[in-house]
């Protein structure tokens, strides 16, 4: 009797009863901003003896797609789920799911994992100061990922009661602009616009956003 | 038999978790700085803020301009450069900023929380427990 159970249980647990064996549910990229999205396609097969019946495909975000060619998958039989990731204004480390139920209530998450690089950090990107307050400069700091190199190549404020200053640090990798109002009697601000040369198709601008509030 | 039977499944259940176990810990500790939990508060003590609150929708701007909570301001990852000097010019320090999604399994709000503490560098950030679909109707 208890040999009975214990097949029983090592038959549910085994991959195989749960039909639709999915190859590589957990999928990593490492991209650049400048990509936009990221396609990833998980293969499976129906390992059962009977056919599959997929009820949806529904993503966590809606950053991303997927798509599969058709619903139901006859024993021994390949599909392949599509899904697309678009980043938007994302960086860093991100995850989306994609989750794929069956009409027989077993689901199943696939992965999309993207380090999504981001060539220069700014800390912070706000500076601000009160109305009133003693207008002392404000550093921010611009430190590139490690193993990238990318150069400042200009630091420029359209408001000209705030004064820019670029420091370099390290040439390539760490740089620092020293902000400071000429006067903190009245509200304003001004958008810093900070100039590099990378990538070198399309060199990206970073903005600091200087306040007085 | 009973005994020896049980010891028998409970064996197979740990080899099959064990290298299961080990794998998920090791690919969530790489996403873990992705979802940090922010500061999570209910709706009832958002109110208790007052006029210093200042409400963040972090969900798409399909669904902000469908409806989103009077006064609160859209900012998501979606078009971050572009919404975020609009956050910037609403905000002040003393302000209690309080970031929501739809709820459930979204994590846009923490998503957004997370990058206003780290990169704008703001304090007072919260997150809205439950997200959108847990405000009262």
């Amino acid at each position: 009797m208890y040999r009975f159970l214990f097949l029983i249980f090592c038959a549910a647990a085994s991959p195989a009863f749960a039909q639709l064996k999915w190859e590589n549910p957990w999928q990593e990229f490492q991209r650049d901003p400048e990509v936009e999205y990221v396609e990833a396609t998980f293969k499976f097969t129906n390992t059962g003896s009977t056919p599959v019946s997929v009820k949806s495909v529904k993503t966590s975000c809606g950053c991303t797609t997927a798509e599969m060619a058709k619903k139901t998958y006859l024993p021994g039989e390949s599909g392949v789920v599509t899904a697309n990731f678009h980043f938007g204004d994302r960086v860093g480390a991100q995850r989306k799911i994609v989750t794929v139920k069956t009409v027989d209530g077993i689901s199943q998450d696939l992965n999309i994992v993207v380090y999504i690089h981001r060539a220069m950090t700014l800390t912070p990107s706000l500076v601000y100061w009160k109305k009133a307050q003693d207008p002392l400069p404000q550093a921010v700091t611009l430190q590139t990922e490690p193993g990238q190199v990318v150069h400042v190549t200009g630091v420029t404020s359209p408001n000209p009661r705030f004064g820019v200053q670029l420091e370099t640090v390290t040439e390539g990798a760490q740089y620092r602009v020293l902000i400071a109002p000429t006067s903190t009697v009245e509200k304003d601000k001004a958008e810093i616009t900070v100039q590099t040369d990378y990538p070198p198709d399309a060199p990206r601008a970073y903005t600091i956003y200087a306040r007085i509030k | 038999m009973m005994t020896q039977s049980i010891r028998q499944m409970a064996a197979l259940l740990g080899m099959a978790l064990l290298p299961a176990l080990i794998s998920a810990g090791i690919q969530w500790d790489n996403l873990k700085a992705a979802t940090e939990p922010g500061d999570e508060i209910s709706y009832e003590t958002a109110l208790g803020f007052g006029e210093k609150i200042l409400w963040i929708d972090a969900r798409p701007s399909a669904s902000y301009a469908a409806g989103h909570i009077d006064g609160a301001l859209s900012l998501n990852e979606d078009h971050w450069q572009e919404l975020v000097a609009g956050f910037i010019d609403e905000w002040d320090d003393d302000r209690m900023i309080v970031v929501y999604c739809d709820g459930g399994g979204c994590d846009a709000s923490h998503a957004v929380a997370k990058r206003l503490r780290e990169e704008v560098g703001v304090k007072n950030v919260h997150v809205l427990k439950g997200g959108w679909k847990a405000l009262p109707k």
